[in-house]
């Protein structure tokens, strides 16, 4: 359709506002609260426009565009209203720069005075420059303010990640607009008139609201109501990098912006983002990355230069050849480090390459979408927001099968509940009710499938109405599922007539696979290792099995960012630079992505793919001859090129990477700590103990755990207790309490809430259980024969039981 | 703590057999749980929430929007200041603010001891004698803010 903006023609399509027209036309049309990401408000009443034959002024941002309206947005009588707004929003506004009469000289005097920590003008205010209201002021052409100013004093809000400043909110909602369509809902408009601000519920913290931190609120907000912290006196972006995120599967594209050589912030560039991505990136810069190589003399780990440290890699290796010899590499690591780690592993060494971030990821089908009803296991949430955010956009095709009520399980047609640990009993369960419908009406053995699952805590009623929905579905497991889920999952797809599409925990997990590594597991009975070479993977956190077979290796090398629990243990440890650090590619359900450089490796560290080529060429190989990541992006290309298409043409068969699905679930995953205790005796305790994972400890923590604003929320995670089972205990929210199971004990804070079970207590997060009194002897003696970094802690697996005391109120 | 917000879900549960469970129930649901508790609270909130499937935010919001609600639970005297058009012209605030000094509390809280709760109003209907106060039943009118303690005093040897 055909209209005219202040006498321009513009064509546009229908369901376009005047204000969408307007910016085609190429005229600006000032507004505060509207935003391209959020439907249409009409609060600011800044976006009026005149329209021939029409009565009054409309707001452009909520009036569609229809054929043949003649728009005017800039007469005397707009001008002269959208003043009046202005300045009326201006009177609740610190705004003393507007009426200086010194006005531009300040600069001259001080240059930091963005560093006051109250904002009484635009001079003093972090989003100085780029404040939408100030620029509004410029474009309406507002000089000076009349209105008495209303003395706001408001206290700064410090919340993770970012500060509210109440007294800079205009009250334009696009916050609280934005917080209810990503779902958490934790702000509102809390009361009215001049007392009226954005709050949550009761005021509480946000990280008590439900907040999920993706941030979405901080790039809406026009003002510098919402602030983040990190580089905000960084000054601005000098340069912007557009690359992947390094967490999770989802590989969301982010925009690095870097100013004097590092990394201010990360915004979204085309994807939501979540907290990870949004505020992850910090551990690039964190003090404690590894700078230089170490090198163990005399038992202990010293600093030392690359050329020393790679030589005795080199001299110990040549002498390790053989299949005594494992490299094990995990999707944390680019196409072109997994592809050269293999080759040294398989064609230098003669030993084999593994990854430890399987059972087999599947593609994702971002693109194509989920087609049919769909399954759910775990809580995506903590291992994929991206993936949970897609999943509840159809919710009314999901079931859900998960022992804690995730925010997928409330958004679920059908949530199945089982006791932790007890998943995938209930999948055979429904396997064998859907084999036996579509036999002749055996009513009986569906009847003794329904038996089963009541016997893990399901209900008849939700059995029965999840297995109509399961015809055809899809079966989504994320990484925090157990192999014997996944393979009970696989079953059911396969009797369903589904797929399964098992998400990978890293962001290159899908690489790893399509390359060839295979899986690989502590407890499994591989081949004796006697050497190994441990990159960009925190094995020993948790696992004191692991920890007690990397310390008794005739010689370990490990490259990581940070000295983690596994790199104490090496030999020799190398310093890898991080993923804003290098140029590379990780391989998504959508093909190759780039992941490229925005700044300098931190220290003397090095992009893994150039260690491993420089190691084959020390060790006088061919193969490794590459001058730059482009090349070796080159050498590899092809072969992933093929994997992937392959891929697409075998989609539905759910199987990825170049080994047999049922061989990657038969081992366990080393991931998975030992479920030893879940039969647990009785006198264990009333209650299962649900350990999901968190978002804010992702994977091991390794980079997570050195984020500030991460580690505190994931140290500050409480104990999920059903109201009805802290009464009987005499606990309420807030609460400390010991947790005791048969492997180990932890001091909690508890929080009561329903969306746990009866019975059930949920403990999201990667936790240092302190052993149990009787195992303490043991793991004192293993801790006082190496220095402190051995890990004397495991991680203790849902389904045990557990014994919760409240602690007294002395704290003890 | 648990028991209440037991207590608390039963009240919403109840309140909801007379009502659609939708989004059009909250006022109702509120006005219910205020004439059974008299103040919203924070259990209540929640036990709304969870009933209707919005977020607590929702309901708090809604809450603190209409006057008729109250979030904090109400003093064993409740002092209301008029703050109409003829009692705020002729000293309202100052006593407003004198009553907020003597008890520490901001309109719409409650002391700690709970002994007092303190409201601003729109117009108590005795403008003649503005400005005015009234502590539960009793109306004070042609006050200064030095005659505020004197009051408070007053119904402090009265408990």
């Amino acid at each position: 359709m055909l209209l005219t903006i202040d006498g321009l023609a513009v064509e546009v399509e229908a369901g376009t506002t005047v204000k969408e027209a307007a910016q085609k036309a190429g005229v600006e049309i000032p507004g505060l609260c509207d935003h391209p990401l959020l439907h249409p408000h009409g609060g600011c009443r800044l976006c009026l426009v005149e329209v021939e034959g029409m009565r009054g002024y409309p707001s452009s941002c909520t009036l569609p565009a229809s054929e043949g309206m003649a728009v005017k947005t800039n007469t005397p009588a707009l001008v002269e209203l959208r003043r009046t707004v202005l300045e009326m929003l201006l009177s609740e506004h610190p705004c003393i720069c507007i009426n200086c009469d010194r006005q531009g000289e300040c600069d001259q005097v001080r240059a930091s005075l963005r560093k006051v920590p109250r904002t009484i003008g635009c001079r003093y205010c972090p989003a100085d420059g780029r404040c939408q209201l100030q620029h509004t002021v410029e474009l309406v052409g507002l000089k000076r303010t009349e209105l008495l100013p209303v003395g706001l004093d408001r206290d700064l809000i410090r919340s993770p990640f970012f500060d509210r400043d109440p007294n800079l909110c205009i009250l334009c909602g696009r916050c609280v607009r934005v917080c209810q369509d990503r779902g958490p809902a934790a702000i509102t408009f809390a009361s009215r008139g001049f007392e009226a601000g954005i709050e949550t519920a009761f005021g509480r913290p946000l990280e008590e609201s439900g907040c999920t931190f993706c941030g979405a609120c901080v790039d809406v907000c026009p003002t510098a109501a919402l602030t983040e912290r990190s580089g905000r006196h960084g000054g601005r972006a000098q340069e912007t990098v557009v690359t992947v995120c390094p967490y999770c599967s989802a590989n969301c594209s982010l925009t690095l912006e870097v100013a004097g050589g590092r990394v201010l912030r990360a915004a979204p560039a085309e994807d939501d983002l979540c907290v990870l991505g949004r505020f992850g990136s910090q551990f690039v810069h964190h003090p404690d990355r590894l700078k230089r190589p170490l090198l163990r003399k005399n038992g202990r780990l010293v600093e030392t230069g690359w050329e020393e440290a790679l030589a005795a890699v080199c001299r110990n290796l040549e002498s390790r050849r053989g299949m005594e010899f494992a490299l094990i590499i995990s999707g944390v690591c680019s196409n072109e480090a997994l592809f050269l780690a293999r080759r040294l592993a398989r064609e230098v060494m003669g030993g084999r390459a593994y990854a430890p971030d399987l059972p087999a990821p599947s593609a994702i089908p971002w693109s194509a979408g989920f087609q049919g009803p769909v399954l759910v296991l775990g809580d995506p949430g903590s291992t994929n927001p991206r993936l949970e955010a897609r999943l509840l956009e159809m919710g009314t095709r999901v079931t859900a099968v998960t022992p804690a009520r995730t925010r997928l399980a409330r958004a679920a047609r059908c949530w199945l509940s089982p006791r932790p640990g007890e998943e995938a009993t209930v999948l055979e369960a429904l396997t064998r009710a859907l084999q036996d419908g579509q036999g002749a009406g055996s009513q009986t053995s569906s009847g003794q499938a329904w038996r089963v699952a009541e016997a893990c805590g399901v209900m008849e009623s939700q059995f029965r109405s999840a297995l109509p929905l399961l015809q055809g579905a899809c079966l989504v497991a994320g990484p925090d599922c157990p192999p014997e889920l996944v393979q009970a999952a696989e079953r059911l797809a396969r009797a369903a007539g589904g797929e399964l599409v098992a998400a990978g925990q890293n962001c290159n997990s899908l690489g790893a696979a399509a390359l060839g590594l295979e899986p690989w597991d502590w407890s499994a009975p591989s081949p004796e290792i006697r050497s190994a070479y441990l990159a960009g993977c925190n094995q020993a956190a948790g696992h004191p099995e692991a920890a007690e077979k990397l310390s008794g290796l005739d010689f370990l090398v490990v490259q990581d960012l940070f000295l983690t629990e596994t790199a104490a243990l090496a030999d020799v440890v190398l310093p890898a630079a991080s993923f804003a650090e290098i140029q590379g590619t990780v391989l998504s359900p959508e093909g190759l992505l780039p992941v490229r450089r925005a700044v300098a490796p931190r220290g003397q560290s090095r992009p893994d793919w150039q260690i491993f080529a420089r190691l084959g060429q020390m060790m006088r190989s061919s193969g490794f001859e590459f001058e730059s990541g482009e090349q070796v992006t080159g050498a590899l290309r092809e072969e992933l090129d093929e994997k992937w298409q392959c891929w697409a043409g075998r989609r539905g068969s759910g199987a990825a990477g170049g080994m047999e699905n049922s061989a990657a679930l038969s081992l366990r995953a080393s991931s998975q700590p030992t479920r030893d205790g879940r039969s647990g005796s009785p006198e264990g305790g009333g209650l299962t103990l649900e350990c999901g994972p968190s978002i804010y400890g992702f994977g091991g923590g390794t980079r997570a755990s050195r984020v500030p604003d991460l580690k505190y929320l994931h140290d500050h995670l409480s104990l999920q207790v059903h109201p009805l089972d802290a009464r009987a205990l005499g606990l309420c929210t807030g609460d400390g309490a010991i947790l005791q199971s048969s492997e180990g004990w932890l001091e909690v804070r508890v929080r009561t809430t329903r969306n746990v079970n009866r019975g059930t207590v949920c403990l999201p997060g990667n936790r240092r259980w302190n052993p149990a009194p009787d195992a303490a002897d043991g793991a004192d003696a293993r801790q006082g024969d190496h220095d402190d970094h051995l890990p004397g802690w495991r991680a203790v697996a849902s389904g045990c039981r557990v014994r919760l005391t409240p602690l007294s109120e002395d704290g003890r | 703590m648990a028991q209440l917000h037991f207590d608390a879900v039963e009240m919403v549960q109840k309140a909801l057999e007379n009502l659609d469970n939708d989004r059009g129930a909250l006022i109702p649901l509120l006005q219910s749980v205020q004439a059974e508790l008299g103040y919203i609270s924070p259990q209540a909130v929640s036990a709304i929430a969870d009933a209707l499937g919005v977020a607590e935010s929702h309901v708090y919001g809604a809450a603190t929007f209409y006057s008729e609600f109250h979030l904090n639970i109400p003093g064993q005297n409740c002092i209301k200041v008029c703050m109409g058009t003829s009692c705020y012209l002729s000293g309202g605030p100052s006593i407003l603010e004198r009553l907020t000094r003597s008890l520490g509390i901001k309109p719409g809280q409650t002391s700690r001891d709970g002994k007092f709760s303190l409201e601003r109003v729109a117009c108590l209907g005795c403008c003649s004698r503005s400005p005015v106060i009234q502590v539960n039943d009793l109306v004070y009118g042609n006050l200064s803010p030095s005659d505020v303690d004197q009051i408070l005093t007053e119904i402090e040897e009265r408990a």
